[in-house]
């Protein structure tokens, strides 16, 4: 009788056990290495002290970020129930069915998300499709231009600059005066024959960090898209050859190496000092501002990044980039993973992130008294995001980044010219829009 | 052996026989199969039989006949190198080497035991452009430094570099191999007899290590042909096309694009391109040994 009674005890206890860890677990996959993901950490206890829901956070490069997430809804292996979604994914995701619709759960819970608090430009760039919410927003990247304020303030640099080029030495407001300082900055400090200060900094690896950096000016010599209303390639033109060609004259300005260089190469340069100015993505402010990974803490500042005019009205063209959250289609813990999310983006994790330097979505922290005293600088931020540009919405957005991020590395080492390059980009893209 | 001996071997060797045709056979015919098809992994669109249309595009594809180029130039020029430097050093090593052997032979495997990723990492660092050692050393003996990773000239010489770097103490485990094969008292009559050091290595060095240089030849032609990580990790290709090579676009036609009929079919190219020199060598082998 006793046994009887300790095995149904084992069985009860063993069901009762795994229907709560069913319930009350949750796999999240997430891009490593961002100062995002370590808020995320150290706040997961708090999320599960208040919802019950543990979290089993996996961080991964974010190169097998999305083979990963398709890879396992398409074998249907319910393996994640919170997915990073990169902005320059959401199109794919919603187009192919990888993630469910949030729209009935952002409804249901609207007081709580506060949805309209998103900034409008995020929103489409990375949660809205057709009218649908399928993603929620939880990291906001713009381009903006870092440069170094100790070398733009010396009185000797601002005299013989204006010496030179006849105006004044300010962060550049276009591109022409954006090469005319990279040319100025780049010499030899310390006379012994060999350039150690260089202009710019380039990123150019291909594929995509050749594409983003190559898009911010093709944006804005052309004042168009890369594909037109119908999502026909539009950009071997005159003034896109004349966008690539700004980018390869840029070359002599740059440290070597650049065509293979990725943001890694890009930030330890201008952290180090290598360079009076640096085209990147905002996210990297707090890595410059760090003692312990940048010799120029104190010593920079960020503007927006250069544009051209167009009948008198100055274009610039950041790219927006980022990232949300998103439910497969075979979750199994489909409420508990909203749950997450919600708390993830909510307004309470966003302030505790934007203090810590993350770059975030919603407007209500960018205004935030508190958030502005610690980092004045978001308020370009949030300039940069409202002017920003969108790359290509498409499903084969990754063969077109391919493509033309192809053309500009092959361009830029002069394997073809710009022309050549262009024209065999868009017959690719043209095969790959159909 | 027995009849009954026999037919108990044949009953212990079907489950590897299983195996090999879950995991090898299968897959391969698979692979050839989806080749003819207009799969994608990621795309709800139906699939398609295309016929010899995927390989059609592929050699219309000016980054394919590229990619088909440079690995040709890569598997050319690392093989000759790694063998030509390995067989110099087993020689050496061989011939002079008598203290410290074992040493010094742990210290020459070294590079092959490490993981490719960390090779690639650590060339990366020593081929920066600004503060890599190897442009320091250019610098000192007052040469003009070099973009290495950067510049389509010589990108592609970098990743020779670091492959040899790697894969030539293997080259020079197996020819030492071969060498500790002859007998020392072989050498020594024909050296009693008179014969120069061109004759001994003519006579009869090269007859016994050749089937060992063959072997290194092959493998070594087998496991260039799909090098992939040292190139992921280094230039991804670029810049430009200077570095692109089969196995790199395949990987971007299969898990970037998902477009599995197309990858398979440039999977197939790849495994016909290295049974052709591995039917040859080893015709070339038998005829030897």
């Amino acid at each position: 009788m006793f046994r009887l009674l300790l095995s149904l005890l084992l069985i009860v206890l063993i069901i009762v056990g795994c229907s709560n860890n069913d319930r009350a677990q949750i796999n999240v996959i997430y891009f490593a290495g961002l100062p995002m993901g370590q808020v995320m950490k150290e706040m997961m206890p708090e999320f599960t002290k208040e919802t019950g829901i543990t979290v089993n956070f996996l961080e991964i490069p974010y190169d097998n970020v999305r083979s990963k997430e398709l890879t396992s809804v398409r074998q249907d292996q319910g393996a994640y129930d919170v997915m990073y979604v990169d902005d320059i994914w959401m199109y794919e995701y919603a187009k192919e069915g990888i993630v469910i619709p949030l729209t009935d759960y952002v409804s249901r819970d609207s007081l709580e998300v506060d949805f309209d608090d998103f900034v409008d430009k995020v929103v489409v760039a990375e949660s809205i499709l057709n009218d649908t919410i399928w993603l929620m927003p939880q990291r906001a990247d713009a381009q903006c231009l870092f440069y170094r304020t100790d070398l733009f303030e010396n009185p000797k640099n601002i005299s013989d600059f204006r010496n030179k080029y006849g105006y004044d030495l300010n962060p550049p407001e276009t591109w022409d005066q954006f090469k005319d300082i990279a040319e100025f900055f780049t010499r030899d400090t310390t006379g012994d024959g060999k350039i150690d200060l260089y202009g710019t900094t380039l990123t150019l690896k291909r594929p995509h960090f050749a594409f983003e950096f190559f898009a911010m000016r093709y944006w804005s010599f052309t004042n168009s898209q890369f594909l037109d209303g119908n999502s026909k390639p539009i950009f071997n033109t005159p003034g896109g050859v004349e966008a690539l060609n700004y980018l390869v004259s840029l070359k002599e300005y740059a440290p070597p190496g650049v065509s293979n260089w990725q943001h890694d190469e890009s930030i330890t340069a201008f952290a180090a000092g290598m360079t009076a100015m640096c085209p990147q993505w905002f996210a990297f402010y707090p890595t410059f501002n760090d003692p312990n990974t940048s010799t120029i803490v104190d010593k920079f500042s960020v503007a927006l990044v250069p544009g051209m005019y167009h009948e008198d009205q100055l274009v610039r063209a950041p790219s927006i980039g980022g990232g949300s959250f998103g439910v497969p289609v075979d979750s199994k813990n489909m409420e508990a993973a909203w749950e997450f999310i919600k708390f993830m983006t909510g307004k309470r994790f966003m302030k505790n992130a934007a203090m810590r330097g993350a770059i975030v979505t919603r407007k209500s922290i960018y205004t935030d008294p508190e958030v502005l005293e610690k980092h004045p600088i978001y308020d370009l931020h949030l300039k940069s995001l409202e002017i920003s540009w969108y790359r290509p919405r498409l499903v084969r957005y990754a063969e077109l980044q391919e493509t033309i991020g192809l053309a500009v590395s092959r361009a830029f080492v002069g394997e073809m010219s710009s022309q050549e390059a262009l024209k065999i980009a868009e017959e690719s893209a043209l095969e790959i829009t159909k | 052996m027995t009849s009954r001996e026999i037919g108990q071997f044949r009953i212990f060797i079907w489950p590897t026989i299983i195996f090999i045709i879950i995991l090898t056979v299968f897959p391969f015919l698979y692979a050839i199969a989806l080749s003819f098809t207009d799969h994608n992994y990621v795309s709800s669109d139906q699939t398609k039989i295309v016929g010899i249309d995927n390989y059609i595009e592929l050699f219309q594809d000016s980054l394919f006949t590229k990619s088909l180029k440079n690995t040709v130039l890569l598997v050319a020029i690392s093989t000759f190198c790694e063998l030509a430097i390995g067989f110099t050093l087993a020689t050496i090593f061989f011939t002079y080497v008598r203290k410290l052997k074992k040493f010094i032979q742990t210290i020459i495997i070294m590079p092959m035991a490490m993981a490719p990723v960390a090779v690639a990492l650590m060339w990366k660092y020593i081929f920066n452009s600004s503060y890599g050692i190897l442009n320091y050393i250019f610098e000192s003996l007052s040469l003009k430094p070099i973009d290495w990773l950067g510049s389509n000239a010589y990108a592609l010489i970098s990743i020779i570099i670091v492959d040899i770097w790697q894969w030539t103490p293997f080259v020079l485990l197996i020819v030492l191999a071969g060498y500790e094969s002859i007998k020392r008292n072989a050498i020594d009559m024909m050296l009693v007899d008179g014969a120069n050091k061109l004759q001994l290595l003519r006579f009869l060095i090269l007859p016994r290590i050749m089937p060992f240089i063959l072997v290194a030849l092959l493998l070594r032609i087998i496991d260039t042909f799909k090098l992939f990580d040292i190139v992921y990790v280094l230039t991804e290709g670029g810049p430009g096309s200077a570095t692109e090579t089969l196995s790199l676009f395949g990987y971007r036609l299969g898990f970037i694009f998902f477009k599995m009929g197309l990858a398979s079919a440039e999977s197939i190219i790849l495994v016909l391109l290295i049974s052709v020199w591995t039917v040859l060598l080893i015709r070339l082998l038998k005829k030897i040994i």
